[in-house]
């Protein structure tokens, strides 16, 4: 009732959105310098007006800013909301509102002191930033919790502005402080802000331990629906110790999936997902996939927008586990009002769970699709059934014949389209449809898109000895051959050899117009290339060619949408994520980190450019599906196995080693690697000036390692403005040798030089054949004095042994036996460091309570000790 | 998310709002191409990807609210945020359009400021931000008489440190709405603090002297454990009322026989209550309810573990939870519909086969309400689709209303109530012309009953307590029809 009255006397405050009279400006201003406080009130909310119908309003800057000391708190907050607006472009100006600024944060007042700090922290300009620091840390150990919570986010913030300044002020340890603060929203908020930062530091400085664990957990059953949601994203990242850990926690959280909000609803099932992996429990993983059934078909009943979410989520739960959605078809049934994107998720879930048992069912579902109107969605309906068909051997017959009925609409794109997909069919099974050929080839005529008729005409070779009329039908092609788009071309020329080793009688003429049209007329170098390759075979031998032409291909399977079981781990983990509905992985979403892996495009690129007949129709099922995806094994980068999380290996950021500032626009970042077998120097030159860099050269002065570069060239050409180029300088140990720990490094760019140096982390010496001999290794501990042996303990959060010995494997540490002593896992490891080819072996013991790992270093090369005890220190923490 | 703009349906930005630094408008534009490529508005992807920015929308009203996402972030959590805004926005307008929101504008940005910070939603509840933030130019009339009110202490009514169970007779004002003992409720005390360590009465409310909100503003802090529960709220009538409305979606075949049948619920609740209310609710049948999903005031555990739900409502109106009901679960449809159809066939000629040589359908369609049900049903509408090829119908009801539209060929037929001693019935004749075929029509139907409940789910129980008043409480049930198909 009290809305209505409200309502009613409400003036139109969108009249402000009109008012463009002569002299505004001037008017606002006295207005805004009034005594009255209504009068002022009115003018800033004119100026609002202005700024958000994009008007420049900034030259009333010092008259709004005069407002801000008004105990009106609407008000204030109007004022603030300018001055974020506007204190970017007028920083100087901006510095006017500190005082009034500080002061709030200073308000009894708890409302007001948040709002000053949440102002303050919008600002971005680093003058404020740094006046911001005390309140800030007043705030944070505030009584109110509302104060609290809202400077936690601030820490945010400011760690975007200036991250430094965060650090050197301790933000961090007061962060961490507050995951144990008695408020769950607090807690929340520091959960959510730590998590941003962690997001883009090159730090962990975020970690979950047993010790905050229980705080996150017991605080995600108080606070706010976004809370949960932050909490459990932290979560998602804790490893359980032990199976029965993962159970009671999977406990704990599940009864989140009650929860109406369905960011929460995702969020646990994310978490359990991943805590599934850590047990071995049959009946524990049985019930808690069925707990995660009805909360995922309710998500499927919620809006368009939730649902194709859901749905992109749904795909990679039911590769990883399809029992959680298996007895569900119907659900994933397209209702006639759904948004086509909604649709064409549904239709992919339908054929990732289409079984004996349901696929009835299905086909008349996919039927009903193909007569409705939207053509891209009857397309889609098409293929899946064919999909289907190469699914479910014992009901292909039947969809083949739901296609035949297809056809018989004589709705072009539809026949089109199953045209295309019965080829799919006929390479699944070979030889086991034949009797439709016929009904196809009646529809030759109205084929007009490059792909059906390519398929058609694929068919037609691939069976011309059951197609009577196959040579008059290849002819009528010939004619218009050169019009035919280069797909078709290729066809018609496979097609016409083919015909030929199969029927040589009479088709003579035939396979040389083909061979003539496709090596003399044809401007296009893949048809006329593949024209000469027959016309040799042919001419050659035609024994030879029938092997070639005519050989059995392999079969198809459809696996077009299913992902690579390291990817979809990796999506698993970060499920509820923009990178499980992109299905990419999650590495190319996190765009703070400047360097990228280089070679991820270029292999891509590759992956695309195959040109060969068989694979071209090998590729066709993938086609508009899930694009073509990295495979993490051919990608030296990359990580191996299942730590795809780890940082270090994937995108190593490296420290800057020269300022812009000091290299005259040039900023270099870099750092030693080794990368197949060699040395490496890896590089990233950014340009900061306007003109581009040009004629790199590369020097690095005497050192311990007697490391020097291959060549002095650097392999870049030029560096355009604004750029940013990922160099490897490819390294030997051929330099002279000098006392130096730290590589000096001089950089010759045009007409200048640059110094700086690096450290060079030893372990880049460490060879790839550093695998001792079990037998061998025995032998050399003991030949090795006990006295010598060097003990080093390192503080490290690497306290999985699994994960550990697969990381130190990347380095060339090599695992050679492990054992448990007293709960305490021990590894033997060994190395080859080059120079001087000495064996190194360490025994590495893990104490998991103390988070250290206690080393023993043994060579008989005395002087390597110190070098591997650093790099040991460096790998660990 | 990065920022957030209000774009009207011509791509125009009506409201933008930028939590991490300022973004040009340009990504709009962006935006507004993607929206120009579909062939509506509505198959617009809620997820897009524009040059080096994630476009996450949902639409309203022609509006598209639309957050612009740099880095990685929860999809989900940034829909459901952006859903919240618009409910939001309904509280301080009749509708949510462009106008409504430039009239609106002041607490439209001061709702998106205090909703989300730094681009993260914190606070979306309804009750908590009205009486925070005011509607636009009356910010004075939300202190009016029996308004607000901040003076209660939650440390008083919280019996020290908290911690409530729903047993305490001397705490709450238990109704039992059947012969439960109290022992039997095996929920276990829930721990909730009420420190209020802050805020309330200690506040200074000289910076409210201004505009008089400062009252009120003071207990909104986070002091508040129940973050979607505005402030101590005082009614001079406490009550609360629940609504059990059960949809069902069902197709029976010709012969009566339900094909497929389910049922969607939802309760939802009408709140007036003083103080800050505890209530516990207890079904006769939770074995009925399938998968459920709570708003956010439920506390999870306590369903998980015994069952019974438990929350401190928000004020006003709220649904209080979804639900569906498991399939082994016997689902008593109130209504019965019987359609019989018989056809005379014109005799068949050389152009007209026997199969479509038309003819005449005599249809009778009866409609009666089970013997199960207490009450009649009401608001029956049954709609009949028939084919394009039929000529013509003449069918008469033997109580309420028929429209038949000639071009759609729809007939429907409308009934305020349908009581058991007197089953309606539609009776009559279609004629269908040689040349088509003889189908009969496709029924829909509507319905509504009242105090009825077809898989029988009756709530046993509700305690109300931590409170120092009697307060009225009231439920109905409600079974409506969702896609129902004969």
């Amino acid at each position: 009732k009290g809305f209505k009255q409200r309502r009613a006397r409400m003036s139109k405050d969108s009249k402000y959105f009109t008012t463009t009279k002569k002299g505004e400006i001037h008017e606002l201003r006295r207005d805004l310098d009034s005594q009255k406080e209504n009068v002022k009130k009115e003018a800033v909310k004119k100026v609002i007006a202005a700024m958000t119908v994009g008007k420049d309003v900034s030259v009333l800057f010092p008259d709004v800013v005069k407002c801000i000391r008004t105990t009106n708190l609407e008000l204030k907050k109007l004022v603030y909301l300018y001055v974020m607006n506007y204190a970017k472009s007028q920083p100087d100006l901006a510095i006017l509102s500190v005082n009034a600024f500080v002061q709030d944060a200073q308000h009894p007042n708890p409302l007001i002191k948040a709002l000053a700090v949440r102002t303050m922290g919008c600002i971005r300009v680093d003058k404020i930033t740094e006046y911001l620091c005390q309140p800030l840390r007043d705030c944070l150990k505030d009584s109110d919790p509302y104060v609290r919570k809202t400077a936690a986010v601030c820490v945010a913030k400011v760690w975007d502005i200036n991250s430094e300044l965060v650090e050197t002020q301790g933000f961090l340890d007061i962060l961490r402080d507050l995951l144990g603060d008695s408020n769950p929203m607090v807690v929340a908020n520091a959960v959510a802000a730590l998590t941003e930062i962690d997001e883009t530091s090159t730090r962990d400085v975020f970690k979950i331990n047993t010790a905050n664990l229980n705080k996150l957990l017991t605080a995600l059953d108080d606070c706010t629906e976004w809370g949960q949601v932050f909490i459990l994203h932290a979560l998602s990242k804790y490893t359980p110790t032990k199976p029965s850990e993962a159970e009671g926690y999977a406990d704990r959280i599940s009864p989140r999936l009650a929860h109406a909000n369905s960011a929460v609803v995702l969020s646990t099932i994310r978490v359990l997902m991943r805590l599934l992996d850590f047990t071995d429990n049959q009946n524990f993983v049985k019930t808690m996939c069925a707990k995660m059934t009805p909360p995922l078909v309710t998500l499927i009943q919620k809006e368009p927008e939730i649902q194709y979410v859901a749905l992109r989520n749904i795909n990679l739960i039911i590769q990883k586990r399809p029992k959680i959605l298996q007895g569900e078809m119907k659900v994933f049934f397209c209702k006639y009002n759904d948004p086509i994107y909604v649709k064409m998720e549904k239709l992919e879930i339908m054929i990732l769970l289409v079984s004996e048992r349901n696929i009835d069912q299905v086909l008349m579902e996919l039927k009903e699709y193909a007569t409705e109107v939207d053509i891209e969605f009857v397309r889609k309906a098409v293929r899946a059934l064919g999909r289907c068909a190469i699914k479910l051997e014992s009901a292909a017959e039947r969809c083949i014949q739901v296609l035949l009925e297809l056809i018989q609409t004589k709705v072009n794109y539809v026949v089109q389209e199953t045209i295309i997909v019965i080829k799919d069919i006929f390479r699944k099974y070979p030889r086991k449809y034949e009797v439709i050929i016929a009904t196809l080839c009646q529809n030759l005529d109205t084929l007009d898109e490059p792909e059906a008729k390519a398929a058609l005409i694929w068919i037609i070779g691939e069976y011309a000895e059951r197609i009577e009329n196959a040579d008059e039908l290849l002819e009528t092609f010939l004619v218009n051959f050169q019009e035919e788009p280069s797909m078709v071309q290729l066809q018609i020329l496979t097609a016409a050899v083919k015909l030929f080793l199969k029927r040589p009688k009479n088709t003579q003429k035939l396979v040389q117009t083909a061979l003539d049209l496709a090596t003399k007329e044809a401007g296009n170098p893949d048809l006329r290339d593949r024209g000469f390759v027959y016309w040799r075979l042919l001419s050659a031998s035609p024994e030879a060619a029938k092997q070639v032409v005519l050989s059995e291909k392999p079969l198809i399977s459809d696996d077009s949408n299913r992902l690579e079981p390291a990817l979809l781990d990796d999506l698993i983990k970060h499920m509820s994520t923009l990178a499980s509905v992109y299905h990419k992985p999650p590495e190319s979403f996190v765009v703070k980190y400047t360097k990228k892996v280089p070679t991820m495009d270029q292999l891509t690129a590759q992956r695309g450019n195959r040109a060969d007949e068989e694979v071209d129709y090998a590729d066709d099922s993938n086609v508009g599906q899930v694009p073509q995806l990295l495979n993490f094994g051919d990608d030296p980068f990359a990580p191996r196995g299942n730590d795809a999380g780890n940082r270090p290996s994937s995108a190593p950021v490296y420290p800057v080693l020269l300022q812009p500032g000091d290299g005259k626009g040039l900023e270099i970042r870099g750092g030693f690697e080794r990368q197949n077998g060699q040395i490496v120097f890896n590089m990233t030159l950014v340009n900061h000036t306007a003109v581009p860099m040009q004629q790199f050269l590369i020097q690095l002065n005497k050192n311990l390692y007697r490391l020097k570069p291959v060549s002095p060239q650097v392999p870049i050409q030029s560096l355009p403005p604004g750029q940013t180029a990922v160099v490897p300088v490819a390294l030997n140990n051929q330099g002279e040798p000098d006392a130096s720990t730290t590589v000096q490094i001089a950089i010759k760019k045009d007409d200048d030089v640059f110094y700086f140096s690096s450290d060079c982390p030893v372990y880049v010496f460490w060879t790839e054949d550093g695998r001792m001999e079990k037998g061998e290794y025995l032998k050399t501990w003991r030949e090795i004095p006990d006295n010598t042996e060097h003990v080093v303990k390192v503080q490290t959060a690497r306290l999985d042994v699994d994960e550990l010995i697969n990381y130190l494997g990347r380095f060339n540490l090599f695992l050679i036996a492990k054992r448990t002593v007293e709960d305490n896992d021990v590894m033997y490891l060994s190395c080859k460091v080059t120079p001087p080819g000495a064996w190194v072996l360490v025994e590495v013991t893990l104490h998991a309570q103390e988070r250290a790992a206690k080393c023993c270093i043994r060579t008989l090369n005395q002087p390597l000790l110190a070098f591997v005890e650093f790099a040991l220190r460096k790998l660990l923490s | 998310m990065q920022s957030l703009f209000i774009i009207n349906n011509g791509g125009e930005i009506i409201i933008e709002k930028h939590y991490r630094g300022l973004m040009g408008r340009a990504v709009c534009d962006q935006f507004w191409l993607e929206v120009l490529k579909c062939k509506e508005p509505r198959e617009t992807k809620p997820i897009l990807s524009v040059a080096k920015w994630y476009l996450v929308h949902v639409q309203h009203n022609s509006l598209f609210f639309l957050a612009v996402l740099q880095a990685e972030a929860p999809p989900l959590q940034v829909i459901e945020g952006l859903k919240s805004v618009i409910e939001v926005f309904g509280h301080y307008m009749t509708e949510v359009t462009e106008e409504s929101i430039k009239d609106q504008f002041v607490p439209v940005y001061q709702l998106l400021d205090e909703m989300f910070d730094y681009g993260i939603p914190f606070n979306t509840y309804p009750n908590s931000l009205t009486s925070m933030i005011g509607s636009s130019s009356v910010f004075k009339d939300l202190l009016g008489p029996g308004g607000i009110t901040s003076g209660y202490d939650l440390a008083e009514l919280g019996s020290g440190s908290g911690g409530f169970t729903p047993t305490k007779g001397n705490l709450g004002t238990g109704m039992r709405l059947t012969g439960m003992g109290s022992d039997t409720i095996g929920s276990p005390p829930v721990s909730r603090t009420l420190t209020g360590s802050s805020g309330f009465g200690s506040t200074p409310t000289n910076i409210g002297a201004g505009n008089g909100a400062g009252g009120n503003m003071a207990g909104v802090g986070g002091s508040n454990t129940v973050p979607w529960r505005s402030i101590e709220k005082d009614h001079t009538l406490n009550e609360v009322y629940f609504d059990i409305i059960e949809e069902i979606d069902c197709i029976i075949g010709r012969n009566g026989r339900i094909v497929t049948s389910e049922l969607f619920g939802t309760i939802t609740s009408d709140c007036s209550l003083s103080g800050t209310p505890h209530l516990s609710m207890f079904f006769n049948n939770t074995r009925a309810i399938d998968s459920v999903s709570f708003h956010p005031c439920v506390r999870l555990k306590d369903w998980d573990n015994s069952k019974v739900i438990n929350f401190i409502p928000p004020d006003g109106k709220f649904t209080l939870l979804d639900f569906t009901v498991s399939r082994s679960q016997n689902i008593d449809i109130p209504i019965m519909i019987t359609p019989v159809l018989n056809w005379n066939a014109n005799p068949p000629t050389k152009e007209a086969p026997i199969e479509i040589s038309g003819g005449i359908g005599n249809l009778q369609i009866s409609v009666g309400s089970k013997a199960m049900m207490k009450s009649d049903l009401e608001d029956v509408v049954i709609t009949l689709t028939f084919p394009k090829g039929i000529s013509s119908t003449s069918l008469t009801p033997s109580t309420g209303l028929v429209t038949y539209d000639e071009i759609t060929k729809i007939l429907v037929w409308k009934m305020k109530t349908v009581t058991r001693e007197k089953p309606p019935v539609l009776s009559g004749s279609i004629i269908v012309p040689p040349g088509s075929q003889r189908i009969g029509p496709t029924v829909e139907v509507q319905f509504t009953a009242m105090k009825y409940s077809a898989v029988g789910l009756t709530i046993d129980q509700l305690v109300v307590s931590e409170i120092n008043y009697k307060p009225r409480k009231a439920v109905r049930s409600i079974t409506k029809a969702g896609r129902f198909e004969v």
